[in-house]
């Protein structure tokens, strides 16, 4: 492993993900979202949108050239009036997604959002942003989004013991100790935004004592809802390193529980008993089988990496386009103790050679699969679902299960749809 | 045809002086085509009697792909083909692009074989603020910048920047500066503020117009001082400019 992450013309591959700003956007409660872009980069959302079930929730004012130069602020307004007329229950929630180009348009969206607000006081308007160009940036699309998803959060009259789960997208398992873990910490709900249907449901989340940010594109609005609600924050990226959970939790309960000695958690020592076996039993049953782990999989695949060739898998390539501040120790550990891992970036443009196939392999990750022609897919994104000692189990079984037979990726891919 | 584009700072008097040169031009038998390239789209109207012609990009917004010749260029004093590209209000949207389309709509309907004009003028705002207003600059456009400047800092720094722009575009092949325009304000050394100015730039002053209440008198009529006043010493020294400019260009 080289360790040289490079920039250079981009390669996208039809594996690349499955969660994109519509559909991050779309946990929002009793919300719908109006694309203001030229007909062509509307058209993958407007499809995707139809394959995803989202058709009735998405709109689009297409631009032309001439509201282009003229600017398209005076045309949104009436644009929102439209959706809403045809609408027949009125949205809480309404976003407005301006394209990259507005970037040099500049639209005013303060002045955009005042008029909407003066309009239909009963909405809360957002601006989202669909800009690739961002992607650079400290607060790119994902993170954008994310942001206005919390930001709809209203300061609550009182704070009751509930804990957040900020940043992943999914819903972390009923199975995963978290939640015995939370209520042992004194939270009666462990709360996520896609439990909730409503709006004035979702306010709950306003109340909870603690936000634990479990991915990091929830970092910044976290941030922000510590400053705006005073609810304070913990940053517990994801991982599969049973020593790391087990600091995690630690960090966890000094974080949530300061008053209290930790003396560890009933119940925390049975789980990574569990977890552990379940790892041999997958090392077994996988054997020396080489395996690529894809960052489009896990937040952090040089843990993922570091973990699995601990316990004696056979990890032969880790597919990731950067490496993440907190994965960073992973890496070094990995050039150091294994360099004959390799480092493979699924952007770069010599993706497209294709030349690096190992067919008789098992990836960690679609993308990681399609690049690799691997044989194997663990089908897995954004650490969905994943926690904690559950969240191994849980891996290991999705390894166990994914070595039993060959992969149809193409149908895989298909199924997913466009990332929207 | 040779194609000159006139830039400088807003306000320097740009349109004035060019409206000046397409009348002398014009009234020498050139057949000339000048191409506002400012938003405000009053560059052309002292050679139509004050009055502002229908913008490229209004006529294009109200008859979309049914633009035609007619629709967007108007003859002025002496047959000059008047030609606005015209912009947003001030603030919103994009007047960088508002140029390219307009320009694009021009090529796409053969403007220039159509009209055949011996010289073309695209008088462009202000400063090179984005890749729009660089567009006269590059290939397929102007042979020629001519930058319009006074005596005064910003206008002379504006003037800097715009060489600037033209020597980074030259590396390519692009328009060559051919020299400035000294429109005087009577600002103290004037004349050697702005000789130093062009020897930074590497170029000449072409010719240093003098301030004159007849620039004045002739706009409030919406005409240029050649039509207005042809036999004052300000028509002779816009003919003097003239002169220097075919000069300049080779013609």
């Amino acid at each position: 492993m080289s360790g040289c992450l490079e920039h250079t013309l981009h390669y996208s591959s039809p594996g690349h993900g499955d969660w994109g700003v519509v559909r991050v956007g779309m946990l929002a409660p009793e919300s719908v979202q109006l694309f203001v872009c030229p007909a062509a980069c509307g058209r993958h959302g407007a499809l995707g949108a139809m394959k995803q079930g989202f058709k009735n929730r998405l709109f689009y004012l297409y631009v032309t050239q001439s509201d282009i130069i003229e600017g398209y602020d005076p045309l949104i307004p009436d644009a929102v009036d439209e959706v809403l007329a045809a609408l027949s229950v009125e949205p809480r929630v309404f976003f407005v997604f301006v394209s990259c180009l507005d970037d040099l348009v500049g639209t005013d969206h303060e002045a955009l959002l005042a008029l909407l607000f003066e309009r239909h006081p009963k909405i809360q308007f957002r601006i989202g942003r669909m800009n690739p160009i961002s992607l650079g940036s400290k607060t790119p699309p994902p993170v954008s989004i994310q942001n206005n998803l919390y930001s709809l959060l209203e300061p609550a009259d009182g704070q009751d013991d509930g804990i957040n789960s900020f940043g992943n997208l999914d819903r972390i398992a009923d199975s995963s100790e978290l939640y015995a873990f939370t209520r042992a910490c004194g939270a009666k709900e462990f709360r996520h935004i896609s439990q909730y249907q409503t709006l004035a449901a979702y306010q709950d989340m306003a109340k909870s004592r603690a936000n634990l940010v479990l991915l990091p594109s929830g970092l910044q609005a976290a941030r922000q809802v510590r400053e705006r609600l005073g609810i304070p924050f913990l940053f517990v990226p994801i991982t599969y390193d049973p020593e790391e959970i087990a600091a995690d939790y630690r960090r966890m309960w000094e974080f949530l529980m300061p008053e209290e000695e930790w003396n560890g958690f009933p119940g925390l020592l049975e789980a990574r008993k569990e977890a552990e076996e379940e790892i041999q039993r997958a090392r077994e049953r996988i054997g020396s089988l080489p395996i690529i782990v894809d960052a489009s999989a896990v937040t952090q695949p040089f843990g993922l990496a570091k973990m699995l060739i601990s316990y004696g898998f056979h990890v032969v390539r880790v597919e990731a386009q950067e490496c993440a501040s907190f994965d960073k120790e992973h890496l070094e550990w990995l050039l150091k103790e294994h360099p004959e891992v390799e480092l493979s970036q699924p952007e770069h443009h010599r993706a497209v050679l294709f030349d690096r196939r190992i067919e008789e392999s098992l990836a960690i990750g679609v993308e990681g699969a399609y690049l690799s022609g691997s044989r194997y897919v663990a089908d897995l994104f954004n650490d969905e679902g994943m926690f904690g000692y559950d969240g191994v189990k849980r891996l290991m079984r999705l390894l166990t299960e994914a070595v039993k037979a060959p992969t149809d990726l193409k149908a895989l891919i298909n199924d997913y749809g466009l990332v929207i | 045809m040779k194609k000159i584009a006139i830039y400088g700072k807003g306000g320097i008097g740009k349109s004035t002086t060019t409206s000046n040169l397409s009348a002398a031009l014009a009234g020498r038998g050139l057949k000339i085509m000048q191409i506002g390239c400012d938003p405000k789209a009053d560059s052309t109207k002292n050679l139509t009697g004050g009055r502002q012609i229908p913008t490229v990009l209004d006529q294009i917004r109200e008859k979309e792909d049914k633009v035609s010749l007619e629709d967007i260029a108007v003859r002025g004093y002496h047959n000059v083909v008047c030609v606005e590209a015209g912009g947003p209000t001030p603030g919103i949207g994009c007047a960088g692009r508002g140029i390219i389309t307009a320009f694009e709509k021009l090529e796409e309907l053969h403007a220039f074989e159509e009209f055949k004009p011996d010289l073309v003028f695209y008088d462009v705002l202000g400063d090179v603020v984005c890749g729009g207003f660089a567009m006269p600059i590059r290939g397929g456009y102007a042979n020629h910048v001519m930058i319009v400047t006074s005596g005064e800092m910003m206008s002379l720094y504006a003037a800097g920047n715009i060489a600037q722009a033209v020597r980074n575009f030259g590396k390519r092949g692009y328009a060559k500066l051919a020299g400035l325009i000294q429109n005087s304000r009577n600002v103290e050394n004037e004349d050697e503020l702005v000789r130093r100015a062009a020897s930074e730039f590497e170029t000449e002053i072409l010719y240093a117009v003098p301030r004159n209440t007849a620039v004045q008198t002739a706009e409030n009529q919406g005409k240029t001082v050649i039509e207005a006043c042809p036999n004052s010493q300000m028509a002779d020294c816009y003919q003097a400019l003239a002169d220097r400019v075919l000069e300049v260009i080779g013609e």
